[in-house]
C-alpha cells in the first residue's frame, strides 16, 4: 500500500469566506420563496424551516453559477422541529395507522443537506451535524478538513427552528434558545475571498465548546455573528 | 508512507447481545436475534424488531448510575458499547481527559424514546408535565452523557446523516486524527428503538411483518433494530499492541436523487465504494469480503447489488447483518464496524441471514455458508447508506 489516505493533503489555516445568505423572518429578512424554489409541489412538501435552509443555500451560490460545490455541511442544535411535533400528532391522532409519511421523512436531521444536493445535483461530500450549541463550529472544522483534503467551494448551512410547544420547554427549563427560525449559508473557499477567522480556535477550546453544550441557540447565533464579519468586511 | 490510523478497541450492543463476545457467540450459532415484536416500546405495531434484551435499569445498572431524571436509551446504550471500546484499547483516564481523545456519535434517535411518551402526556396537560425528563431529547445530549462517563473533555460531537451516520463518525474521527487535531477518537454509533421511528419506517412501508431476507428474491422490507457499536481509533504510532485492524480508507458521496429511495443503478454507492477504494489506494480485486448495507428493502439490495456487480464483476464475497440484528439505523455501521475489525483480526466471515433464492434482477447472490469460516482476509469494504441519498463506504485492511 503506498500514501492511501494520507497522500494529496495539505493543510492551510485560512479560509475565506466566498458568498454568505442569511434568512431571518425576525428581522425582515426573508426572500420570496416562489422565485428560489420555483416547483410548487417541492415547496409546499417542505416545512418551512427545510424552505428556510435549501433558500439560503440556493441564494449564498447563485452568484456563483459555473462553480462545482465540493461539499454540502449543514448545522443544528435540534433538528427540523415543527415536522418532528406533526408526525408525533399523527402518531396520536390516527392511532398508528394510514400516516402520511411527510413529516417524517422531513423531520429527518439531514434532510436540508440532502435536499440541496437533490436541488443542486451535488454528488459530493454530504454531512450533517446535530451538536447543540456546537453544531456550527463543528461544520466549520469539517470544511476547514475537505479544503485541506483537496475540496473547494465548501457549502455550510446553519438552522434552526422553534415551535409553540419547544420554545414553552426551553422557557421552562431555562434554556437559551432562539425565538423563531434562522438559516445562514456560507460558500468557502481556499484560495479567494473575505477571510475567516481561525475555525479551529474555538473548537478545540473545552471552555467554548462547554458553553455550546449548554447554549441551544449557538449554532445559529455563531452563523449569524460571522454572517454580520463578512457583510461588514465587503462592504 | 504515512502514519496509519488503526482499530485499537471495539464495543458492541445489539439484540445478538450486551458485548462484542456476546454478539460474535450469538453470530457463530447462526441464530437470528429478531424477536416478533418489540416488548419495551409503547406501541401497538406488532413488527419483528432487533431489540436489545435488557431496559433501562439494567442499562443504568450497568453504567452503575443512579439520576434523578431519566437517561434515554439512545445515551445508554451509547454508554454501554463505548465503554466496552474504550476499556478494550486500554485507554488510560488521562488520555481520555486530555483533551486529545475526541468522540463522534452518529445517532439519529436520540432521546426520541422519552420524548415521545412525554409529548403525549403534554398534549393532554401541557402544565402538569415535567420538562425534566425531555432535556435529553437532542444529539447533543447523548454526546454530552457519554462524553462525561468516559470522562472525555476533548472534540465530541453528534452526527446525524441517518442510517450512515456511523460510518461519517468513523470518518470524521479518522479524518480528524490525519489532520493532527487529534490523537485518539471514540467513534461509532447508537439508536434505540422507538415508537416514532417505527411508525415512520411502517408509513412508508417498508418494514416486513416477518424476519427480514436481504438480498433474496422474495424480500419484503426491513426489520427495525437498535443498539450501539464504537470502535477506538488511534495513530500508529501511539500504538505498542496489536490492533484489529487498520481503517485504510473511506468515502462519502451523495447520490443526489431521492430523499429517501435509491436510483435502481445504484450509481450512490458504485461512487462510495470506489471512491473509498481510490482513497486506500485498492483496486476491486484487493478486496475480500464486503459487508453491505443490506437492509432487505426491494430498493436497497437492487441499488447496492447492482453496484457491487458493476465494481466486482459479481466475483466478491458479500453479505448483511441485518438478518441477524435488524437495521440498527445510525448505530448500523458502528456496531457493523466493530464486528467487521472482529472479522479481520480472525479472518473469519459469518454466513449472510436470510438468504435462500437469488434475485434475478440482482444476478449475484449474498456468501451463505452453513457455518462461519475461516479465510484470509487482507482488506474489507463496508457500506452504509441512508436518507437523502447518503452513502458511505469504510476500507478496513489486515495489519
Amino acid at each position: 500500500m503506498t500514501g492511501g489516505p494520507f497522500q494529496n493533503i495539505k493543510y492551510e489555516m485560512t479560509m475565506f469566506i466566498k458568498s454568505a445568505y442569511r434568512i431571518c423572518p425576525s428581522s425582515g429578512d426573508e426572500p420570496d420563496y416562489r422565485e428560489i424554489i420555483p416547483d410548487a409541489n417541492m415547496r409546499r412538501r417542505m416545512g418551512r424551516i427545510v424552505r428556510m435552509g435549501v433558500a439560503a443555500a440556493l441564494k449564498c451560490t447563485e452568484p456563483f453559477p459555473d462553480i462545482s460545490i465540493g461539499a454540502v455541511i449543514a448545522a443544528t442544535s435540534m433538528g427540523c422541529l415543527a415536522d418532528t411535533g406533526k408526525f408525533l400528532d399523527e402518531i396520536s391522532d390516527r392511532n398508528e395507522s394510514m400516516l402520511n409519511p411527510s413529516p417524517f421523512i422531513y423531520s429527518t436531521f439531514n434532510t436540508i443537506a440532502g435536499q440541496i444536493a437533490i436541488i443542486k445535483g451535488i454528488r459530493a461530500y454530504n454531512m450533517t451535524y446535530v451538536n447543540r450549541g456546537n453544531g456550527f463550529s463543528d461544520a466549520l472544522v469539517d470544511a476547514w478538513l475537505c479544503l485541506g483534503e483537496g475540496k473547494d467551494n465548501i457549502l455550510v448551512v446553519s438552522y434552526d427552528e422553534s415551535t409553540p410547544v419547544s420554545t414553552a420547554i426551553m422557557e421552562r427549563l431555562g434554556c437559551n434558545y432562539i425565538p423563531d427560525a434562522e438559516a445562514v449559508a456560507f460558500l468557502f473557499s481556499s484560495s479567494d475571498g473575505y477571510p475567516c477567522p481561525d475555525p479551529l480556535e474555538g473548537c478545540l477550546d473545552p471552555g467554548t465548546r462547554l458553553a455550546g453544550m449548554r447554549d441551544m441557540g449557538m449554532n445559529v447565533c455563531s452563523a449569524d455573528l460571522l454572517y454580520r464579519q463578512f457583510i461588514s468586511g465587503v462592504n | 508512507m504515512s502514519c496509519r490510523i488503526l482499530v485499537t478497541g471495539v464495543g458492541a450492543v445489539s439484540a445478538a447481545g450486551m458485548s462484542v463476545q456476546e454478539n460474535i457467540r450469538t453470530l457463530d450459532s447462526g441464530k437470528r436475534a429478531l424477536s416478533p415484536f418489540p416488548s419495551f416500546v409503547r406501541t401497538s405495531l406488532e413488527l419483528p424488531v432487533g431489540e436489545v434484551k435488557a431496559d433501562n435499569a439494567s442499562l443504568e445498572g450497568m453504567l452503575g448510575l443512579s439520576r434523578k431524571n431519566p437517561v434515554t436509551r439512545t445515551a445508554l446504550l451509547a454508554a454501554v458499547a463505548a465503554s466496552e471500546a474504550v476499556m478494550d484499547a486500554g485507554l488510560e483516564p488521562g488520555v481520555l481527559s486530555g483533551g486529545r481523545t475526541g468522540l463522534v456519535i452518529g445517532t439519529s434517535v436520540g432521546g426520541m424514546d422519552i420524548s415521545e411518551v412525554f409529548y403525549e402526556e403534554y398534549r393532554k396537560d401541557s402544565n402538569g408535565c415535567n420538562p425534566g425528563t425531555v432535556r435529553m431529547h437532542d444529539c447533543g445530549a447523548t454526546v454530552s452523557f457519554v462524553s462525561s462517563c468516559l470522562g472525555i473533555r476533548g472534540f465530541s460531537t453528534a452526527v446525524s446523516t441517518a442510517c450512515s451516520s456511523a460510518g461519517n463518525a468513523i470518518m470524521l474521527a479518522a479524518r480528524m486524527i490525519r489532520a493532527g487535531l487529534l490523537d485518539a477518537a471514540i467513534a461509532g454509533g447508537a439508536d434505540s428503538l422507538s415508537r416514532f421511528t417505527l411508525n415512520g419506517f411502517n408509513s412508508m412501508r417498508i418494514l416486513s411483518s416477518s424476519p427480514c431476507l436481504p438480498f433474496d428474491a422474495a424480500r419484503d422490507g426491513l426489520n427495525l433494530g437498535e443498539g450501539a457499536g464504537f470502535v477506538v481509533l488511534q495513530r500508529e504510532t501511539d500504538v505498542t499492541e496489536k490492533a484489529y485492524c487498520c481503517l485504510g480508507g473511506w468515502a462519502n458521496a451523495d447520490e443526489a436523487f431521492h430523499q429517501t429511495g435509491s436510483s435502481s443503478d445504484g450509481r450512490g454507492a458504485f461512487e462510495a465504494m470506489s471512491g473509498a477504494l481510490e482513497s486506500a489506494s485498492l483496486n476491486p480485486e484487493d478486496i475480500d469480503y464486503v459487508n453491505t448495507h443490506g437492509t432487505a428493502t426491494p430498493g436497497n439490495d437492487l441499488a447496492e447489488g447492482t453496484a457491487l456487480k458493476r465494481l466486482f464483476g459479481g466475483s466478491v464475497p458479500f453479505g448483511s447483518f441485518k438478518g441477524y440484528i435488524g437495521h440498527t439505523l445510525a448505530a448500523s455501521e458502528g456496531i457493523e464496524a466493530v464486528l467487521c475489525a472482529v472479522s479481520v483480526k480472525e479472518g473469519k466471515v459469518w454466513p449472510s441471514a436470510g438468504f435462500s433464492v437469488e434475485d434475478p434482477s440482482i444476478g449475484i447472490s449474498p456468501f451463505c455458508p452453513p457455518f462461519p469460516e475461516y479465510r484470509k482476509i487482507r482488506h474489507l469494504l463496508s457500506n452504509s447508506f441512508g436518507f437523502g441519498g447518503n452513502n458511505t463506504s469504510l476500507v478496513f485492511s489486515a495489519v
